[in-house]
């Protein structure tokens, strides 16, 4: 029997501590590759946000509550209904700096009959709006007509299906790429078809707090681009002053309060990580070094046998690197069990952008997780291997003779 | 208590499924207390939670291997179609971020093909132990 | 093959007693020839298992050397005195020497794979019969008794078939049906051609020695 096999006899025939490596390993790997694919997911749904946004600065009414709705809705897909007067938006046009500007309009279902839960309808401006219509023309070539609407990717139908609300048949023309943005559960629509939708709420006796008075005459949020070389701050502060009874916001802002609380998340999870991988590195080192005891008499009668030292220290490392290694790959194995079917679930718990990882990094976050754990699992060994190596035969298979 | 080992587990994971879709794992709920579109299929984990916990429990009280094979049999098949009932054969809300499919769908895959597994464990090891008598 | 021993000592560092050092074995000389079974006796505590595992290359003299043939085997690196051990010399230790991984019958083929050679089945075959094993092949050694352990050791290096054969205290746990089994496999291995020293306190195996060393006090009379 070659050493291999000889191996994985020992192995196969030594099942609690070979359970015991394997689920120390496989606890090791599972952390670092859920910890990484959870930050890399984060990392890559903060870009996303910062590429849909598309604007410098977002306007919106100036009650208190607006800008965190704005915010909310971003981020995770809270409802959000807040309404301005509609001449806001030649005020902001005409403000200096102002390279473009273009409106929304926010109205919320009432359970409409795909979710039992309410669900965010957005209505622009396809003629002039730059921040929704680039996004939905990956998914749709030609400009949304009246009661048509393009859903985002968590909205539960498919194309071509009728979409109720308020009693009002919409048809689905697109669905949109994932974003891991609140603007994955959101409705879209042009204008016309959202002061149709506004008029049957009202018909329904659902208000939205419009007090301007007339619904074709408001607006809930409007996205600016500043000029190119233009500071951005400059022209926020001039909204802020130039428009009445708005809030003018800074994206850059919004992402920086973002991106902070990411890091915080990182690090948060980092700890975590490094917690869980020290217990199971002293775990691991005391596993070691009751072996050292208990195969003291096995590894005398291989060396008695004429196995040298560098045998008998390669056997007790691939032992070892056999266990890291299947430890490492079921972790990997189980953390994506726990990580990929739960995605929604992670994302609504952090309330942050969060968009999966794409093949390419998953592959190299568990590539990454296999093999630290694997040369830690070995480096562990190593100390071990090298002081059984050195087992005295004569000594060791006398006593107890 | 070897030859008990799956059997304990599938018990283990069945109760986890019955348990979880009355619970933490189980279908969207209303305020209002009103049925969710997904509430069907939370009564048909339960039930398939609790056909499976009956044939775990079957299973440990006969000792004939080949009884317990065929036993395994109807607990993989059951738990086969366990992964089908949230989503496919019952309908759920239609909003990714409810908890219907963020958190029960998902879960109760997992733990109906853990099912699927440890049934095929059990299924393998009394063949085993058929061979292992006869030799 | 010739296993020479010259002036071969062994001390040891003593924590408690009248000296610093007990010295184990005190200047002996040595020179088991082939085709002889040496038996060495003496009361326990004499020194012939430390002599032993000089003579086998498992423990380093404070003083001398040993021969196999012409390698002084304390010169050679590790590597080399480990293949020679495992391809030259055949050790049947005091104690329980099984890997408890192993079934008896892989126990048995172990010696002769370790560095890739073809498994000596025939010859494990015929040694567990001969020492009455055959049944026991796909035991594993916790279900094994002292005796049964004890033959199995022996049918490992008897299958093995090396050149020198060291056997301390062989017939130990074994009844007497099963000690003459073994003293005669032994004298046979010895006629074959093999150099077989056999260490122990017991007078049974003098009856089949070419040759009797007594050991007292570290040193052979």
């Amino acid at each position: 029997m070659k050493h291999f096999s000889l191996t994985i006899r020992n192995l196969i025939r030594r099942p609690g501590r070979t359970t015991a490596l394997i689920l120390l390993t496989a606890f090791l790997a599972m952390s670092l590759f859920c910890g990484t694919i959870v930050v890399s997911s984060l990392r890559r749904g903060l870009n996303s946000m910062e590429n849909r946004l598309g604007a410098d600065i977002i306007v919106v009414p100036a009650e208190a509550e607006s800008k965190a709705s704005m915010k909310n809705l971003l981020l995770q897909g809270t409802i959000g209904t807040f309404y301005m007067d509609a001449s806001a938006l030649e005020k902001v046009r005409e403000t200096e700096g102002v390279e473009k500007a273009s409106a929304q309009v926010f109205l919320s279902s009432m359970k409409a009959d795909c979710c039992s839960v309410k669900v965010q309808i957005i209505g622009f401006d396809p003629e002039n709006d730059f921040v929704v219509q680039p996004w939905i023309a990956e998914s749709l070539n030609h400009q949304l007509g009246d009661m048509e609407v393009v859903v985002g990717c968590r909205v539960e139908t498919d194309v071509g299906n009728n979409f109720r609300i308020y009693d009002r048949n919409c048809k689905v023309m697109a669905k949109l790429a994932t974003t891991g943005t609140g603007l994955d559960t959101a409705v879209y629509c042009n204008m016309n078809t959202i002061h149709v939708l506004l008029q049957a709420a009202e018909e329904k006796g659902i208000t939205h707090k419009i007090d301007s008075g007339n619904d074709s005459e408001v607006v809930s949020a409007i996205y600016v681009r500043v000029l190119p070389g233009a500071d951005p701050g400059l022209v926020n502060n001039r909204l802020n002053g130039h428009v009445r009874k708005a809030t003018a916001i800074r994206t850059a802002g919004m992402m920086t309060e973002v991106a902070d609380s990411l890091n915080g998340v990182s690090r948060t999870i980092a700890v975590l990580i490094g917690a869980v991988w020290i217990l199971a590195l002293i775990i691991l080192f005391i596993v070691f070094s009751m072996m050292v005891n208990e195969r003291r008499r096995e590894l005398a009668v291989y060396r008695l046998l004429g196995m040298s030292r560098k045998m008998l220290s390669g056997m007790i490392l691939m032992e070892t690197a056999l266990c890291s290694l299947t430890g490492a790959l079921s972790g990997t194995a189980l953390g994506s069990v726990l990580v990929f079917p739960f995605t929604t679930l992670i994302e609504t718990s952090l309330k942050l952008p969060y968009l999966e990882c794409d093949a390419g990094t998953i592959v190299l976050c568990a590539c990454f997780a296999i093999t630290i754990t694997v040369l830690v699992g070995c480096a562990a060994g190593t100390r071990t291997a090298s002081r059984l190596s050195r087992v005295d035969p004569g000594t060791t298979l006398r006593e107890g003779a | 208590m070897k030859k008990d080992v799956f059997c304990v587990i599938l018990l283990v994971f069945a109760a986890a499924i019955a348990i979880g879709s009355v619970t933490v794992l189980g279908p969207c709920v209303h305020e209002d207390g009103s049925e969710a579109p997904c509430t069907g299929a939370g009564r048909a984990v339960l039930c398939g939670g609790c056909v499976l916990a009956i044939l775990a429990a079957l299973i440990l009280s006969i000792r004939k291997p080949s009884i317990r094979i065929v036993l395994f049999f109807i607990a993989l098949c059951t738990a086969a179609a366990g992964t089908a009932l949230p989503g496919t054969i019952f309908p759920l809300c239609r909003m990714d971020t409810m908890h219907c499919r963020a958190v029960m769908q998902p879960a109760m895959i997992i733990l109906f093909v853990f099912e699927m597994i440890v049934s095929v464990c059990g299924i393998a090891f009394e063949r085993n132990r058929i061979r292992r008598e006869k030799a | 093959m010739q296993l020479r021993a010259e002036n071969v000592s062994r001390r040891y560092f003593r924590k408690h007693g009248e000296a610093n050092f007990f010295e184990a074995v005190r200047q002996v000389s040595l020179i088991l020839e082939s085709g002889k079974l040496t038996v060495l006796n003496g009361k326990s505590g004499s020194g012939k298992t430390t002599l032993l595992n000089m003579l086998a290359g498992l423990l380093n003299p404070s003083e001398g050397k040993v021969f196999l043939d012409e390698a002084d085997l304390y010169t050679l690196e590790d590597k080399e005195l480990s293949r020679l051990r495992g391809e030259k010399i055949g050790v049947i230790p005091q104690g329980r020497s099984a890997v408890d991984t192993l079934s008896v019958y892989e126990n048995i083929l172990l010696p002769g794979m370790l560095y890739g050679g073809a498994p000596r089945t025939e010859e494990a075959e015929n040694w567990m019969e001969v020492l009455g094993i055959s049944g026991l092949r796909n035991a594993m050694p916790a279900e094994l008794s002292g005796g049964e352990l004890r033959r199995m050791a022996i049918a490992r290096t008897l299958t093995a078939s090396p050149g020198v054969i060291l056997a301390d205290e062989p017939t130990g746990d074994l009844d007497s049906d099963n000690t003459e089994t073994v003293l005669a496999a032994l004298q046979q291995a010895a006629r074959a051609g093999k150099t077989v020293l056999i260490v122990s306190h017991e007078a049974d195996a003098e009856a089949y020695a070419d040759r009797v060393y007594h050991m007292e006090h570290g040193t052979i009379e």
